[in-house]
């Protein structure tokens, strides 16, 4: 019985051995052939609206920089500050407020001063088909409507604060969500009538949803900042990505998804 | 004499005593020890950043009183709808064979190891507005259950309920059975049995079971966040006041977190020393 034991411990072992000296085997041919360039990698954390762009955006920088290895992670911008607060191994930091942004800088964790990369404006999404017939925003102050925003403590929240308080409508949602994407999927799925979003926020609905257009005098807009974070390497590499943001092809890819491109003017 | 027979029956006791704890090399009180550090010291982390003074007027905020009667009583809902279907599943479990029983055993296992949000995502798919029969609750009675203190109890109950069933399936698989048996020769009903034989043998785990579930539901944060939504005084339980409040009111967040810890540690020493201390002893 133990010898039988014995001869599958064994064997699992040299499995195991066999295996990790292909795998490493492999690793060593697959790696880049030459090493010109040091390799460097970046983690981006940015805010739930820029999901969609931002992983467009790193696979084009990663193109034009081949020995670059960009990844990124999103979630609301409170939350994703917090983070970087509390030492989150990221390198650099795009928000969906400057607000948010200077809650990170007033912790001294950004290196140099944020930089604005692009704009955006506030929509009012609903289910495709529109069931509740939602054809302008003080149709949201209706109570049978189920309106769905992002918690106070959001951008997203603040700017829907703003604009009910600005369009004089009653604000009465049924649900405050954690961040901007979970607005949209209460939206997609039906749940609720309505919900306060980002323009660029629609356009990553795709065909779930549908958007109805808010008065551009009381519309509500916020600006994207990004920056390096303190003592974190390869911010080198994160200077590049932010020239790469405001190129012109990058700007017209956020300007396709919604957003609004900065000109030189505003930035 | 007498004095020698004390002297060595004593001895033999502490010999028996010794000999029924079994084998407990250093190395094994060793990583005990780590991994008892493991479960106190987050425990004594929270409590370290716990503002003191200010604890008492962060509990007080309306925001938290309302957070926490709701989460007392859609906790307690939740616990006494557990034990009014979950004690007859686990009685029909703990005497079933074959694989219907094998086939619902796994499903009351599965939400206890899925993750609470797909158990969010679950009940939205079959009682969300669009769902299987959510939609057809809409429009036969014109109510929709998300972001109602409806869909948090579903929620808590989804989530909670395996805990009871298990507790109270494992206790009768071990006990009554003999006495069951011996109420069936002596020409007892199925009900009289049931009620005066079966459910007085396994009290002590239906209140250990209830327990867990209770906790378990104080708790529940995915499966309601996705469900049942957030709004403060409806659907924001003190678990998801909890999360929102981290960043902005971290010692809000921190008190919070304290009355939880200590409710549950009241109430689950108080169990302890009552009922489920003595369920634990006996299995």
């Amino acid at each position: 019985m133990i010898n039988r034991w014995q001869r599958t411990l064994v064997a699992a072992v040299l499995a195991s051995a066999v295996t990790t000296a292909t795998v490493g085997c492999v690793d060593r041919s697959g790696g880049p052939e030459s090493g010109d360039v040091p390799n460097a990698s970046i983690h981006i954390s940015a805010a739930a609206s820029l999901t969609d762009v931002f992983t467009v955006i790193a696979e084009q920088f990663e193109l034009h920089n081949p020995n670059t290895r960009l990844s990124t992670s999103f979630g609301s911008s409170s939350t994703i500050v917090d983070q970087v607060i509390n030492g989150a191994p990221v390198t650099a930091l795009a928000t969906a407020s400057e607000a948010t942004m200077n809650d990170a800088v007033k912790a001294h964790v950004i290196a140099g001063t944020p930089q604005v990369f692009a704009l955006n404006q506030l929509a009012i999404v609903v289910p495709a088909g529109n069931p509740a017939n939602i054809e302008s925003i003080a149709d949201l102050g209706r109570t049978q409507v189920k309106l769905a925003i992002c918690q106070p403590q959001v951008p997203c929240g603040q700017a829907a604060r703003e604009l009910f308080t600005r369009a004089r409508v009653p604000l009465v949602p049924v649900t405050f969500e954690s961040d901007v994407r979970a607005v949209l999927a209460k939206a997609a799925s039906g749940e609720v009538d309505a919900g306060i979003v980002y323009r660029s926020d629609v356009i990553a609905g795709g065909t779930a949803v549908a958007s109805i257009p808010i008065p551009d005098s009381i519309n509500v807009s916020t600006r994207y900042p990004i920056a390096a974070i303190a003592n974190s390497e390869g911010q080198l590499v994160v200077g590049k990505f932010i020239d790469f943001l405001l190129s012109p092809g990058a700007q017209l890819v956020l300007a396709d998804h919604g957003f609004t491109p900065i000109t030189a003017k505003s930035r | 004499m007498a004095g020698e027979h004390l002297m060595s029956a004593q001895r033999n006791e502490r010999t028996a005593a010794k000999l029924a704890t079994g084998a407990r090399p250093v190395f094994v009180k060793i990583l005990a020890a780590i991994g008892l550090l493991f479960l106190v010291a987050p425990i004594l982390g929270i409590l370290s950043r716990v503002h003191w003074l200010s604890l008492w007027s962060q509990l007080a905020d309306p925001a938290v009183r309302d957070a926490l009667i709701l989460s007392a009583w859609t906790s307690a809902a939740t616990t006494i709808i557990a034990v009014v279907v979950g004690v007859p599943l686990a009685l029909l479990l703990a005497r079933g064979h074959g694989w219907t029983a094998g086939f619902a055993r796994a499903f009351v296992v599965l939400p206890l190891v899925l993750p609470p949000v797909v158990s969010g995502v679950a009940l939205l798919a079959l009682l969300g507005r669009t769902g299987l029969i959510g939609s057809r609750i809409d429009t036969w009675f014109g109510f929709t259950i998300p972001f109602t203190q409806v869909a948090v109890v579903v929620a808590q109950l989804f989530v909670a309920l395996p805990f009871l069933v298990i507790t109270v399936e494992g206790a009768l698989r071990t006990k009554g059975r003999h006495l069951e048996q011996a109420a069936r020769t002596l020409g007892a009903s199925e009900s009289r049995i049931m009620w005066s034989v079966t459910i007085p043998a396994v009290r002590t785990a239906i209140i250990a079971g209830a327990a867990l579930c209770w906790a378990r539901a104080l708790g529940e944060f995915g499966a309601t966040v996705t469900f049942a939504g957030s709004f403060p005084g409806v659907t924001q339980t003190l678990p998801i006041e909890v999360y929102y409040s981290l960043v902005t009111q971290p010692d809000r967040a921190i008190a919070i977190s304290v009355l939880m810890i200590a409710i549950c540690v009241v109430v689950l020493v108080s169990l302890r020393r009552s009922w489920s201390g003595r369920f634990l002893r006996d299995t």
